[in-house]
C-alpha cells in the first residue's frame, strides 16, 4: 500500500470541544469531521471546492472544508452545523431558513447556513448584494436560492442571533 | 371521492412549515451517506476510456494484490441478467438492454469492473490498475447520423425489449412512435403558408447537490438491507430481486432523507452492486458516486431534435400540424419510449382544436452519456419547439400571441385525441378537462411583467444592451394515468397523533409535509400531529415513487383516502362513546363533537377507548390509489432579457410563471417547485451543456466547467399561483413539480428575438450561439 | 503521501529539495483541487502557512507596495489601506472565486500555477509587478513577463518559493481589471483583462494592457496599449479580434466568443481605469 497513512497527530476545536486525533496526512478536513468525528451534518457535493455543500467555518472565515487537510487544521477552531444551534434553541438564521422555506431537499442547507451567518456574524445587516455574494459560493439546486435569499434578509433585518 | 370538505380548509392551503425542516436546519437529518455503519467496504468503479468496444481480457491479478481488496467484479464474474435501469412501473416500457457488466462497453463511462475493497482510496487505486484488452469497435456520436447504414450498431446482439413496443437494434432505434389523427396531407394543402422548423436541445445534467450513493448490509436477520438515495425504492428492490436472484422477500429498500432527485434519482444505479457487494463479501457495503461519475456515468437530459411543421391559414388557425422527434438515448435505452412520446403528449393536446396531427418519433442510440427521466420529460423539449413556432407564426401574422394563445389552448369541458392516442408505453387514457385558468394565467403573468409596455420596444439600457420579452405557456400531467399507483396506511396513537406511512418518495420536494396536509385536513387535526414516515419497503405500503408529477394527485388521494376510513373508524368509536349516531358527529380540531349535545370527546380519549376499553381495536386504515386520469396543471411563463449585440450575451432580467396548479396544497411549497424549476431551466437554456471530445470523452464533467446557476445570476423571480379547484384531485390538488422547467428556454427565446430579431433553434444559448446569429442576421 | 509543515522558508526548501515530487501547499484551492481529482499525486506536500508571520503582509514603502505571497484574496479584499493606483488588485479579488475560496486562496498561489486566465496573473503584469522567489541558492526576482512562460509553466527551479511581489505606484496612474464569464458567482475568467494608466502630460497617457487567457501566458499587447492611448476602441477591437489566436482547447468559450470579448472588454477595462484617473 501506498503512504497513504503516514498518520499525524493533531488537536482540532470542534463547536467547542477539543478532539485529539490521529490522522492520515491525506485525509481532508471534510473526512475527519464526517468520518473521523461522525458530524454529518457537513456534506459533500462535489469534492473539490466548487458547490460549497461542505462549508464550515475555520478560525472565524468559512472554508470549502474538502480542500483543506485535516492536518492543515491542526490547532484550528472549527464551527460546523451541528454547533449552531444551543440545545433546542435555534439561532434566528436556521428559524428563519425554516419558516421562508429556505431548504427543500436540505442537502445545501447545513453550507448556506454557515456562509450566512458567518456573513451575518461580520455584518449583521447585509444588503442584498452582499447576501448573494456570501453564498455565491454554495450551489442549491432545489429552490432558485430566492428563499434562501429572503431567510437571510429577514435576519438581517432583524437584527442577528 | 372528491367531495369538497370546505371551502374554508384548514390545514389544507397553508403555508405549513416542512415536517423536515428542523433537522435539516440543524443538520441532523440523515441522508444515504451519513448513516454510521460499521465494518463497511467500498465498492469503486472502473470505467470503459474507449467509446465502443468489446473486452477481450480483463487482467486484475495485479489490482487484487493490492493489501486491502476484496474482490473485483466484472462481466466474467457476475450475473448477466438483462434489464433496465429505469425505474418506472412493472414491466417497463424501456427496452432491457443493461447487464451489471457487459463484454461489451458502449460510452466513455460505461461500467467495466467494479472493485471492492476495504478503503475508497484503496479501491480506487486499484481500479487503475486493472488492465483491460479491448477490441475497438467503431463509434457513433452524432445522433442525426445514428441510423445511417454506416453507423455502427451498438445493441445489435440479442438484446430484446421486455414488453411489446417497437424495438428496432437492428438499425440503432430504441424506441418508436408513429401516431396521428385527422388528414394531414388535406390540412396542409387547407393552409394558406407552412412553418416548418427545426429545434434541438442539448444534454444536461440533473446536478442534484448529492451525488448518487447507495449503502447495502444484512440487518439481524440476514435480510439484504439498501439504504439509497432513490426516488423510486419499490422499483429499486424490484430490480434488484430480478437482477441478482434475490427474492423481494429478502430484500429491503430504506429512503432516508435524498438531497433532490429532478429524475436522476428515478434510476437504479447504484442498488443493484452494493446488493451484489454485501451478497458476495458478507460485508456492508458502500458505493458513492463522484461527482464527475454523476456527470458522465449516471443519467442526463436526453437531447432531442424536433421538427415542427404547421400548416396555417391568414386568420391564424393551425390547420395541420406535424411533429417529428428524434432523441438521442446515449448507450443505453433508458426511458427512451416515454421521454420520447411525452414531447408530443404533454404537448400536442394544449391546441386542442388542430384537426390533423401526426406525431412521429424515434429514440436511437449512441455512444454517449446515457439519458433517463428529468423534470420535464420531454415536454421540456416538446415546448421548446412548439413555444417558439406559435411566435413566429403569430409574428408573420402580427397577431397578438396573447390573444392568439388564450383563443387556441385547450379549455374545460374539453379534450384531445391525444390523450386517448398516446400513453406511456401504450395508448392513452381519454379524459375531459375539468379545470383549466390557463386564461387568467396569460393575463396576470403578462399584466406582472408588463408584456404590452414592453413587447417590441427594444428598449436600451444604459450598457447598450437591448430587452425583449417572450411568452411561453404548457401543460403537464399529473401522474400517468391507470398505471401510478400510491398507497398509504395509518394508524392512530393514544395521545391523538397518527404514523402516516407512505411510499411515495420525499427528495425534497416536501411531499412528506403535503401528504401530512392532506390528512390533517381530512382528520381536522394539526400537521404536527402526523408523524410521517416515507419510504421503506419493509413499513410503508407500496408506491411507485416520485416521478411523473404524480405524488400530491396520485399519493395525495391515497392518503385522503385513508384518512377518510380512519374518520370513519374515529366516528364510529366516539358515537360508541357519545352514544349519538355517526350522523350527528363532527370531527372539529382534534375532537369529535356531538351535534345534539355539543359535547365533545378527544381524539385522545378516542384511541385510548379502542386500544383499552370498549370495542377493542387498532384505530388503523390503508388504502390505494390509482387514478383514471391525469389533470393537467397548466402554466403561462414570461421572461424579460436584455441581449449585448455586441457579444451575444443574454442576460435574463425577469421572469414570471403563472401556474394553476389546483388548489395548492402548500402554496409556499407549490412555488418552491415553480422557482426551482424556473431557475434550473434559465440555466439550462443559457449556460449548461455537455461538451465532448473527438472520442466522445465528456471534458468538462466538474461543476467549474459546468455551469450552473448561483445566486448572483438569477434573475428577478415572480410566481404568481392560479388556483383553481381540479374535482378529481385531493382537495382540489394537481400538480406541479415539473410543468415550470418547460417555459424558460422557448420564453428567452422568443425575449431574444423580440431584443434583437435573432430566432434561436438550438438550446444553451450562448454568446458564440447569439453572436453567429446576429452575425447571420447582418449577412 | 507526507505532509509537512515547515516553520522557516529554509527548512520548506530543504524538505522540497529532499523529495522528489513534493508540492507546496498554501492556500490549496488549486493544489487540493488537482490532488483531489488525480491531476497530480504528491509524494510529500510542504504546508508553507507556518511562514504566514513572514511571508503574510502588504506594506507600502517608496512607492512600492509590496505583498507577501501567502497574502490570502480576502486580505486583499478588505486592506483598507490599498492605493488608488491599484485598484485593479482589489477588482480581482472581488470576482476571484467565492467567499470560502478567497479566504484560503493565496496571490502566490494564484501565481504560481502559471494559469493563462490566472486573476492575479494579468493584473500583476498589467501593473509592471515583479515576483520575488527564494531558493537555496538565495533570492531573485523576475518581472512577470519573465515568470511565465507557458500553460502551467513558470519559470521557477524546484526548491523555490514566491515569497512575495512588488508592485510600483506611478504617481497619476490608475488601474482596473475586469473578466468576462459565464455566470456571475463562482466561475474562471472566459478571458480577462487588465489595465493601468499613467498621465504623461495634458494629451497623453501611457497604456499597460494585459490580457489572460487568450493565450498560453497572460500577455501584454502592446499595440492595443498604443490604440488603447488613442481611444481608438473600434482599433482595439479589430485588432484583437484579427491578431489574437487562443486555444481551441478552452471549455469556457470559444476562440471565436474570446476573440470577440477581448475588445469589448479592454474597453470597458480603459473606461473605468481612465474615470479612476480622473476621480
Amino acid at each position: 500500500m501506498k503512504e497513504y497513512t503516514k498518520e499525524l497527530n493533531i488537536t482540532v476545536k470542534v463547536n467547542g470541544r477539543e478532539y485529539h486525533e490521529s490522522v492520515p496526512a491525506n485525509m481532508t478536513l471534510l473526512q475527519f469531521l464526517r468520518n473521523k468525528l461522525l458530524l454529518t451534518g457537513t456534506k459533500e457535493g462535489c469534492g473539490i471546492g466548487e458547490c460549497g455543500a461542505c462549508t464550515v467555518v475555520m478560525n472565524g472565515k468559512t472554508v470549502t472544508s474538502c480542500l483543506v487537510l485535516a492536518a492543515e487544521a491542526d490547532g484550528a477552531e472549527i464551527r460546523t452545523i451541528e454547533g449552531e444551534a444551543k440545545g433546542e434553541k435555534l439561532t434566528a438564521l436556521q428559524e428563519s431558513f425554516i419558516k421562508y422555506h429556505g431548504e427543500q431537499c436540505g442537502f445545501c442547507t447545513p453550507g448556506m447556513i454557515m456562509s450566512a451567518q458567518n456573513l451575518l456574524d461580520r455584518n449583521p445587516k447585509p444588503t442584498r448584494e452582499e447576501i448573494v455574494e456570501a453564498i455565491s459560493g454554495n450551489l442549491c439546486r432545489c429552490t432558485g436560492y430566492e428563499p434562501i435569499i429572503k431567510a437571510i434578509e429577514a435576519v438581517a433585518e432583524k437584527g442577528n442571533r | 371521492m372528491a367531495e369538497k370538505i370546505s371551502d374554508d380548509f384548514n390545514y389544507v392551503g397553508k403555508p405549513v412549515r416542512k415536517v423536515d425542516s428542523l433537522s435539516l436546519a440543524r443538520g441532523e437529518a440523515r441522508f444515504t451517506d451519513d448513516y454510521d455503519i460499521q465494518n463497511e467496504v467500498y465498492g469503486v468503479f472502473l470505467y470503459s476510456d474507449i467509446p465502443h468496444g468489446r473486452i477481450r481480457e480483463i487482467d486484475t491479478a495485479e489490482a487484487l494484490s493490492i493489501d486491502g481488496v476484496i474482490d473485483i467484479f466484472h462481466h466474467g464474474n457476475t450475473p448477466n441478467t438483462l434489464y433496465t435501469s429505469a425505474g418506472q412501473g412493472y414491466p417497463e416500457p424501456s427496452p432491457y438492454d443493461t447487464r451489471l457488466f457487459d463484454s461489451v462497453v458502449r460510452f466513455v463511462g460505461d461500467r467495466v469492473a467494479l472493485v471492492v475493497a476495504e478503503s475508497e482510496e484503496v479501491a480506487r487505486e486499484a481500479a487503475g490498475k486493472i488492465k483491460v484488452n479491448y477490441e475497438e469497435l467503431p463509434a457513433v456520436f452524432d445522433y442525426e447520423r445514428a441510423e445511417e447504414p454506416d453507423s455502427p450498431r451498438i445493441h445489435a446482439d440479442g438484446e430484446f425489449p421486455k414488453i411489446p413496443v417497437a424495438y428496432l437494434p437492428e438499425k440503432n432505434i430504441a424506441a418508436k412512435i408513429d401516431i396521428g389523427f385527422g388528414n394531414i396531407d388535406e390540412g396542409f394543402k387547407e393552409a394558406d403558408f407552412i412553418v416548418e422548423n427545426t429545434y434541438r436541445m442539448q444534454y444536461a445534467s440533473h446536478c442534484a447537490t448529492e451525488p448518487h450513493v447507495a449503502r447495502a448490509y444484512y440487518d439481524d436477520r440476514g435480510r439484504l438491507t439498501i439504504v439509497t438515495a432513490t426516488q423510486v425504492p419499490f422499483h429499486a428492490r424490484r430490480i434488484v430481486s430480478m437482477v441478482l436472484g434475490i427474492p423481494i422477500s429478502s430484500i429491503r429498500v430504506i429512503k432516508p432523507r435524498i438531497g433532490g432527485g429532478f429524475g436522476g434519482k428515478q434510476e437504479v444505479i447504484l442498488e443493484p452492486y452494493v446488493a451484489l457487494i454485501t451478497v458476495r463479501t458478507g460485508r456492508a457495503s458502500r458505493i458513492k458516486l463522484s461527482r464527475k461519475e454523476v456527470f458522465v456515468s449516471s443519467r442526463t437530459r436526453h437531447p432531442m431534435r424536433v421538427r415542427l411543421k404547421t400548416g396555417v391559414k391568414k386568420s391564424g388557425e393551425i390547420t395541420a400540424l406535424e411533429m417529428d422527434a428524434l432523441m438521442n438515448n446515449g448507450a443505453y435505452g433508458s426511458h427512451a419510449l416515454t421521454v420520447l412520446s411525452n414531447a408530443g403528449s404533454k404537448v400536442l393536446p394544449l391546441f386542442n382544436k388542430i384537426p390533423s396531427i401526426r406525431f412521429r418519433g424515434e429514440t436511437v442510440y449512441t455512444n454517449l452519456p446515457v439519458g433517463g427521466a428529468y423534470r420535464g420529460y420531454g415536454a421540456t423539449q416538446g415546448y421548446f419547439a412548439f413555444n417558439q413556432q406559435i411566435d413566429i407564426i403569430t409574428r408573420k401574422l402580427g397577431l397578438d400571441i396573447i390573444e392568439y394563445c388564450k383563443k387556441w389552448h385547450i379549455r374545460e369541458g374539453e379534450t384531445s385525441k391525444i390523450f386517448e392516442a398516446l400513453g406511456e408505453g401504450k395508448e392513452g387514457v381519454s379524459q375531459v378537462i375539468k379545470s383549466c385558468k390557463l386564461d387568467e394565467c396569460i393575463d396576470r403573468g403578462a399584466a406582472e411583467i408588463g408584456w404590452y409596455e414592453k413587447r417590441g420596444k427594444r428598449r436600451k439600457l444604459d450598457n447598450g444592451w437591448v430587452t425583449g420579452v417572450g411568452m411561453a405557456i404548457g401543460m403537464q400531467g399529473s401522474g400517468i394515468p391507470l398505471i401510478d399507483m400510491g398507497s398509504a396506511s395509518i394508524k392512530m396513537n393514544e395521545d391523538g397523533s397518527f404514523n402516516l406511512f407512505i411510499g411515495a418518495t420525499d427528495l425534497g420536494t416536501g411531499s412528506d409535509t403535503i401528504l401530512a396536509q392532506i390528512a390533517a385536513e381530512v382528520l381536522q387535526v394539526p400537521v404536527d400531529k402526523m408523524i410521517v414516515l416515507s419510504s421503506d419497503t419493509d413499513l410503508t405500503p407500496f408506491d411507485v415513487g416520485a416521478y411523473a408529477s404524480s405524488t400530491t394527485y396520485v399519493s395525495g388521494s391515497a392518503v385522503k383516502k385513508c384518512a377518510e376510513k380512519i374518520r370513519k373508524d374515529i366516528l364510529e368509536v366516539a358515537s360508541q362513546m357519545l352514544g349519538e349516531e355517526v350522523s350527528g358527529l363532527k370531527v372539529k380540531e382534534g375532537t369529535v363533537v356531538s351535534g345534539k349535545t355539543g359535547e365533545s370527546v378527544s381524539y385522545s380519549d378516542i384511541c385510548t377507548y379502542s386500544l383499552y376499553q370498549g370495542g377493542q381495536h387498532q384505530i388503523q386504515a390503508e388504502a390505494s390509489s390509482v387514478m383514471p386520469e391525469s389533470p393537467p396543471p397548466f402554466i403561462a411563463q414570461f421572461a424579460e432579457v436584455a441581449v449585448d449585440v455586441e457579444t451575444g450575451k443574454v442576460k435574463p432580467l425577469r421572469f414570471v410563471s403563472a401556474v394553476d396548479c389546483g388548489q395548492a396544497i402548500n402554496p409556499v411549497l407549490a412555488e418552491g417547485q415553480v422557482e426551482g424549476a424556473v431557475v434550473n431551466g434559465i440555466s439550462y437554456a443559457l449556460t449548461e451543456e455537455y461538451r465532448f471530445d473527438k472520442k466522445g470523452r465528456m471534458v468538462n464533467p466538474s461543476f467549474g466547467n459546468y455551469k450552473i446557476f448561483t445566486a448572483p445570476d438569477i434573475p428577478e423571480i415572480k410566481t404568481i399561483l392560479v388556483e383553481s379547484y381540479e374535482e378529481t384531485g385531493p382537495f382540489g390538488a394537481k400538480s406541479v413539480g415539473e410543468i415550470a422547467i418547460n417555459g424558460p428556454a422557448p420564453a428567452i427565446a422568443n425575449a431574444i428575438y423580440d431584443a434583437v430579431g435573432v430566432r434561436l433553434f438550438e438550446t444553451p444559448f450562448t454568446p458564440e450561439r447569439v453572436f453567429k446569429a446576429l452575425k447571420s442576421r447582418e449577412e | 503521501m507526507r505532509y509537512f509543515a515547515p516553520a522557516s522558508l529554509e527548512e520548506a526548501i530543504n524538505i522540497l529539495l529532499e523529495h522528489e515530487g513534493a508540492i507546496i501547499l498554501a492556500g490549496g484551492t488549486d493544489v487540493m483541487v488537482e490532488k483531489r481529482s488525480g491531476k497530480i499525486e504528491p509524494s510529500a506536500v510542504v504546508d508553507i502557512k507556518k511562514l504566514e508571520g513572514e511571508l503574510r503582509y502588504m506594506r507600502l514603502s517608496d512607492d512600492r507596495l509590496e505583498i507577501g505571497s501567502l497574502t490570502t484574496i480576502t486580505d486583499i479584499l478588505h486592506w483598507g489601506k490599498l492605493p488608488h493606483e491599484v485598484t485593479s488588485l482589489k477588482d480581482a479579488a472581488r470576482v476571484f472565486g467565492c467567499h470560502e475560496i478567497r479566504n484560503r486562496a493565496t496571490i502566490g498561489g494564484n501565481i504560481a500555477h502559471a494559469s493563462p486566465g490566472a486573476e492575479f496573473a494579468s493584473t500583476l503584469l498589467a501593473l509592471d509587478a515583479t515576483v520575488q522567489l527564494a531558493g537555496k541558492d538565495g533570492k531573485r526576482e523576475l518581472s512577470m513577463e519573465d515568470f511565465f512562460l507557458g500553460p502551467g509553466k513558470a519559470n521557477m527551479e524546484r526548491g523555490e518559493v514566491i515569497t512575495g511581489f512588488s508592485v510600483p505606484l506611478l504617481s497619476g496612474s490608475s488601474s482596473c481589471y475586469m473578466r468576462a464569464s459565464r455566470v456571475d458567482g463562482m466561475d474562471l475568467a472566459i478571458i480577462n483583462c487588465a489595465i493601468r494608466l499613467q498621465d504623461l502630460d495634458a494629451e497623453n497617457l501611457a497604456v499597460r494592457a494585459a490580457f489572460g487567457a487568450v493565450a498560453g501566458k497572460p500577455i501584454r499587447i502592446v499595440e492595443a496599449e498604443k490604440l488603447l492611448a488613442r481611444e481608438d476602441f473600434e482599433g482595439v477591437k479589430r485588432l484583437l479580434f484579427d491578431t489574437l489566436n487562443p486555444r481551441a482547447t478552452s471549455l469556457r468559450a470559444a476562440p471565436m466568443s474570446k476573440k470577440l470579448l477581448a475588445g469589448n472588454l479592454a474597453e470597458d477595462t480603459y473606461k473605468i481605469a481612465k474615470e479612476r484617473l480622473a476621480g
